[in-house]
This record gives structure tokens, C-alpha cells and sequence, in this order.
């Protein structure tokens, strides 16, 4: 009888715990969703000068940017920059070459996954101005076509 | 009683990380459509001199082109040389002594045998030296040669001097005459 009544609060702790897990990853998911559809206004940013229209293969191109954290504390920021084709889907590594500095300063920039560039993360003070630059290098291997380049500036604040 | 606790305290740090670590936000986003097309070429030349017109047999004449290569990425290039001429036209009746500066580290390219030689085609004159053989021409047809070089990189916004000097032995036929230098390449 003892054994059997131990067995039963055994078997509730570990329900217990299974629905905090399943709890933890549905506020995840849920918040997951909220961050790439949300725009929150805590970073004021403008673009400087974009990238030409027409891009040649081989060639470099460069777009500037300026922005500033306008929230009341230090903001921890990533970039990501995102090259897209609705042509040519299967973007390979390497093809396209991305430099990514923030007050003419280099950030260490990786591909995460073809075409998919990020930044290590960097602090902005409240009111403090950023002027950041992005270059990007056509490979002899970029297919000629449409693509969309995407600067997104994400916080894990 | 411990074990529980335990359990409860790791359950809620696991929640608390969890619930933090997911608050990445998107603070700003900007989406750009560009078109990528394929320039005309990335690696220019321009004659600097060229051959004369009219070629006397057993003399030799200077052919400077000049390349440059506008791209930011190094390219691999290979020239082609053809050279129409007369019915009994070979291989033996050509010889082009071969030299490349390098103008951004200004210095000669070195082709293997050693400092400022010469990279040779054709019939190498007796007793010459100061080169590296780089082999022959074709015979084709019986009246035109040619030769289809090798890949060698050119680095982004290097330029470089070719200099050569094309003698036509009197063994030749004489003449109309056509040589025709072709540069292939591609982004390294």
C-alpha cells in the first residue's frame, strides 16, 4: 500500500513537471511568432544610401545605415541580413560575400545558412547613434536574377 | 521532500530561461529588390602596342596588351593564340618570346625557371637562352597554328603588362597573315 501511494505521487511529480515543459515551449512558439511578426519601436533607423538597383556579378556593393536605440536602457542588437530569390531558391554558400561593419568597425558576420548572414550581438546605449554599413560581394557564382536583400535588426533584450 | 524541491526549482528555472531566452524581437526589418546581371566582362584589356600591318620575315615585333581586372574577386584566365596564314604554314615558322609585369607589385611575373625569364612558344632559335619553354603551336590544316594556354589567376584589381615579341622565320610563306589572341575566363 505504501508502495503503491509513493508510485501515485511519483507519477503527479512528473506530470507536474512534463506540463511546465509543455508550457515553456508553447509561451516559446507563441513568443517565436510574436518577435518576427511584431515591430517594436525602441530602435530608430534610417537608410543612408541603398543598394543599386542593377548588381553586376563579381562586383562589390555597398548600402549604409544609421540608427539608434531609443528605448530607456541598453539594448543588446544582432543584424541579420537575408538575400531571397523567388527565381532562384537554392541560394548556395558562399556566393554571396557579406562584410558588415558598425562604426567603421568590422562585426563578426556568419552564414548561417545559405544566404542567411548574422552578427554577433553588440550593446546600444539609449540615445546613442550607430552608422552601420553593409557590403555584400557577387561571387562568379551568383545566378543572374531577382533577389530581395532583407536587413533585419533583432534584440534579445 | 529534497527531490521535490529540487524538481520544482529546476522546472522553474527551465520556465524562466525558457520564457527569456524566446524574447527576441524584431526592432526593425527593411526588405530591397535588386537584379543581379553578368557584367560584360570583369577583366579589360587594351592594346598598348600592336603589330604592324606588314611583317618582315626573321624580324621580331613588340605586341603590348595591357589587362585589368575591375572585378573585386580574383578571375582565372587563359589566352588563346591563332595564327592564319599561308598554305605551308607550321609551327616551326613562329616564334614568340613572352614576358608579364605585374604593375601593382611592380615586379615581372615569374614563370618557373627563374626571375624576368621568358616564357617561349614556337621554335626556340638555336643557342637562345633565358626562357622557359612553354611549348608549341598546333599545325592545323596545313595553314594555320595554334596554342590554348593554361588557367593563371588574376587577382581583383590587379593589372598586368603582357609583352610580346612575335618574330615569323623565313621559312614562312609570305603573305597575309592573321594572329588573333583570345582570353577566356572566369571568376576564381
Amino acid at each position: 500500500m505504501f508502495k503503491l501511494q509513493r508510485g501515485i505521487k511519483k507519477k503527479g511529480w512528473v506530470a507536474i513537471l512534463v506540463l511546465i515543459l509543455v508550457i515553456t515551449f508553447s509561451a516559446q512558439l507563441a513568443l517565436g511568432r510574436k518577435a518576427t511578426s511584431q515591430f517594436d519601436p525602441m530602435v530608430d533607423c534610417h537608410v543612408v544610401k541603398e543598394f543599386p538597383r542593377k548588381l553586376t556579378v563579381g562586383y562589390s556593393y555597398e548600402a549604409e545605415y544609421k540608427f539608434r536605440n531609443i528605448a530607456k536602457s541598453t539594448m543588446s542588437i544582432t543584424v541579420h541580413f537575408t538575400i531571397h530569390s523567388d527565381r532562384h531558391v537554392k541560394i548556395k554558400s558562399g556566393e554571396w560575400i557579406v562584410l558588415i561593419t558598425i562604426n567603421q568597425k568590422v562585426v563578426k558576420c556568419t552564414e548561417v545558412k545559405p544566404g542567411v548572414f548574422e552578427t554577433k550581438s553588440f550593446s546600444v546605449n539609449p540615445k546613442s547613434w550607430r552608422f552601420m554599413t553593409i557590403k555584400v560581394t557577387l561571387s562568379a557564382n551568383v545566378v543572374p536574377s531577382n533577389y530581395k536583400l532583407e536587413t533585419d535588426l533583432l534584440s534579445k533584450k | 521532500m529534497q527531490r521535490k524541491k529540487i524538481i520544482l526549482g529546476l522546472a522553474a528555472i527551465f520556465l524562466m530561461v525558457g520564457l527569456v531566452s524566446a524574447a527576441t524581437y524584431t526592432m526593425w526589418s527593411h526588405t530591397w529588390s535588386v537584379t543581379v546581371q553578368v557584367g560584360a566582362t570583369a577583366v579589360q584589356y587594351s592594346i598598348i602596342t600592336g603589330l604592324p600591318t606588314t611583317l618582315d620575315l626573321d624580324t621580331e615585333y613588340p605586341l603590348v596588351i595591357r589587362c585589368i581586372n575591375t572585378a573585386a574577386i580574383p578571375y582565372d584566365v587563359k589566352a588563346y593564340l591563332k595564327c592564319v596564314g599561308q598554305a605551308g604554314f607550321d609551327k616551326e615558322d613562329i616564334f614568340v618570346r613572352w614576358k608579364t609585369y605585374d604593375n601593382n607589385a611592380g615586379e615581372w611575373i615569374d614563370f618557373g625557371g627563374g626571375f624576368e625569364e621568358f616564357y617561349l612558344l614556337g621554335r626556340v632559335p638555336a643557342g637562345y637562352s633565358g626562357g622557359v619553354e612553354g611549348g608549341s603551336f598546333t599545325d592545323r590544316a596545313g595553314y594555320w597554328i595554334d596554342w590554348d594556354g593554361t588557367y593563371s589567376t588574376i587577382g581583383a584589381g590587379v593589372t598586368l603588362t603582357h609583352y610580346l615579341w612575335v618574330t615569323i622565320y623565313g621559312s614562312a610563306p609570305v603573305g597575309a597573315y592573321q594572329l588573333s589572341v583570345d582570353v577566356t575566363g572566369q571568376g576564381a
